[in-house]
């Protein structure tokens, strides 16, 4: 049983970059307008930032093997904590739990976690696989495993295991365009069907190009402090930080004991125990879409159906803004935004709509939010539980 | 637009362990490693049991038949040496010594394959002379009967 001391720890800042599409633009420059759109958002300077966490080492981030101390160094920023934890998307979520911890502990009061990247237009592409060639890779990348593939192994098995069928994944893409319509930094924003998405490409079986996130060149910037600090600041409404966990299943799908269950459901049952409550009374969720099948794995793993229940209960409308648990209100990752790692992102949407200005579909007065991560190849997951 | 350029994937850096491993496929031998404390078997190859971290491994090769636990189609990839093959039948297939290996599937109509399809380990030669192994359907009572022997 861990302990967390939930509730003593505020995110006062959020902001995500409108840029979708950025040719020629270093992903740096992007950092630069997130930190300084945050701490505007909170009301404070950059000089009261003691804390810093950020990782860019995927090649569209261009950083290298010091990412953090680079972005840094060119923000001037000159933080006394740092945190550079790398668990792919799910690695800003992470940065949430690390620096309650470091909060609470006194090492710093004052955090901000940025993350930029040219995904889309950038000046280093990705080389579609996620382990080094020297190393476990060895083994598993001469077969040609693609990110995608990785996502669609885990999905053709789940259709397997319990019936799951392409048109209940299908229905998550078509959720998420129509929460994206009314937002308008989104990327896409015309409404899909869900012939649409099955008529797509199938880029990977049985995934669809539509059942895969946009691409695009972005970031965003959150700031966390103290719970003293936070009631003396009045730029926002503070969202506490009630609960967290983080988890890594593995990097090798083959490694995967079963490719339906993320590593979610154990970071997942530690964010709710550290909150103290239960899925039923979540009123939003965040869920990373990398891909349809991310979400409906993902609503499994961390308790809000039973395993094998999520086709179901997304046919059955419940992850609409009407349904018993609305997910990805600005249109998530599959049609807003996603620059690679969509976790920051998903933060400043929770963050967004517990504060009342989602950009997207804002519910009415929605008091518990989740956000949950998964990087990698669904290699790990971060999952965090934040409260007004 | 620099690209990122991944080496052949045949001819990456190996250690010890990689070079045993690989050197076998062209003896047509597919090694998993088992642990002679808990005899559980493992794969990928590891310096030290999985779990325990005990030094007791043993290298044992595959009897060959296997089932597929998944697979999928990959018409797509952004690494142009991934998209040069599409498309492929990328597997994961469970071996019957109880490991789970990333291969794929050749010799085989997509639309015939399901989890769960019997499989058995193929060694194709690689144009940079390796080999790797791949897995075809197999009838099902011929491997059965190979296992239970065995194990």
């Amino acid at each position: 049983m861990i302990r967390f001391p939930s509730g003593e720890v505020a995110i006062v800042g959020a902001y995500e970059s409108p840029r979708r599409k950025a040719p020629g633009i270093h992903p740096f420059q992007i950092h630069a307008e997130v930190v300084a759109g945050a701490l505007a958002d909170a009301g404070l300077e950059p000089g009261q930032v003691d804390g810093f966490a950020t990782t860019a080492t995927f090649p569209q981030e261009t950083g290298w093997q010091l990412s953090a101390a680079e972005v840094i160094e060119y923000l001037g920023l000159n933080p006394r904590w740092i945190d550079s934890s790398d668990l792919g998307g799910a690695a800003f979520v992470s940065h949430i739990g690390h620096a309650v911890a470091a909060i609470t502990a006194g090492l710093c009061e004052t955090v901000v976690v940025s993350y930029a990247a040219a995904g889309r237009t950038g000046p280093l592409t990705a080389p579609d696989y996620n382990t080094g060639i020297y190393g476990p890779g060895l083994w598993e990348i001469p077969f040609g495993p693609t990110t995608i593939s990785a996502y669609a192994l885990a999905a053709q098995r789940h259709i397997h295991q319990y019936g799951t069928t392409a048109e209940q994944l299908a229905e998550i893409a078509v959720q998420c365009r129509r929460n994206a319509a009314t937002n308008p930094d989104a990327m896409y924003r015309t409404e899909i069907t869900v012939d649409d998405v099955l008529s797509s490409p199938a880029l990977s079986s049985p995934l669809h190009k539509l059942d895969c996130c946009v691409v695009s060149d972005s970031g965003g910037a959150f700031v966390l402090t103290s719970r003293a600090r936070a009631e003396q600041l009045s730029a926002q409404k503070p969202v506490y930080v009630l609960g967290f966990g983080e988890a890594v299943g593995q990097v090798q799908m083959n490694q995967m004991a079963d490719a339906t269950v993320l590593a979610a459901s154990r970071s997942g049952a530690d964010a709710f125990a550290s909150a103290g409550i239960t899925p039923a009374e979540i009123d939003v969720a965040q869920l990373y879409d990398s891909f349809t099948i991310t979400v409906l794995l993902a609503l499994e793993a961390l308790g809000f159906v039973e395993a094998g229940e999520a086709g179901d209960f997304i046919a059955d409308g419940n992850i609409a803004p009407t349904g018993r648990l609305p997910i990805n209100t600005d249109g998530g990752g599959l049609s807003s935004n996603h620059p690679g790692r969509r976790g920051a992102l998903a933060v400043i949407e929770a963050v967004r709509q517990l504060q009342g200005r989602s950009p997207g579909v804002q519910l009415d007065d929605p008091r518990l939010s989740l956000v949950s991560a998964t990087g990698g190849w669904l290699s790990a997951n971060s999952t965090v539980i934040l409260g007004v | 637009m620099t690209s990122y350029e991944p080496s052949t994937p045949t001819s990456a850096p190996r250690d010890d362990l990689a070079e045993h491993w690989w050197q076998a496929l062209q003896r047509k031998e597919f090694l998993v490693q088992r642990s002679t404390g808990t005899g559980r078997f493992q794969f990928y190859p590891r310096a030290r049991a999985v779990g325990t971290l005990r030094d007791d491994l043993e290298w044992v090769p595959a009897v060959g038949g296997g089932t597929v636990y998944s697979f999928t189609v990959v018409n797509w990839s952004a690494n142009p040496e991934f998209a040069a093959d599409c498309p492929y039948t990328l597997a994961l297939v469970d071996l019957d010594e109880g490991v789970r290996i990333t291969t794929r599937i050749v010799d085989a109509e997509p639309e015939s394959l399901r989890c769960g399809t019997r499989v058995q380990l193929v060694y194709r030669p690689t144009p940079d002379g390796s080999v790797l192994p791949y897995v075809i359907p197999t009838l099902e009572r011929k491997e059965r009967s190979t296992r239970d022997r065995l194990f």
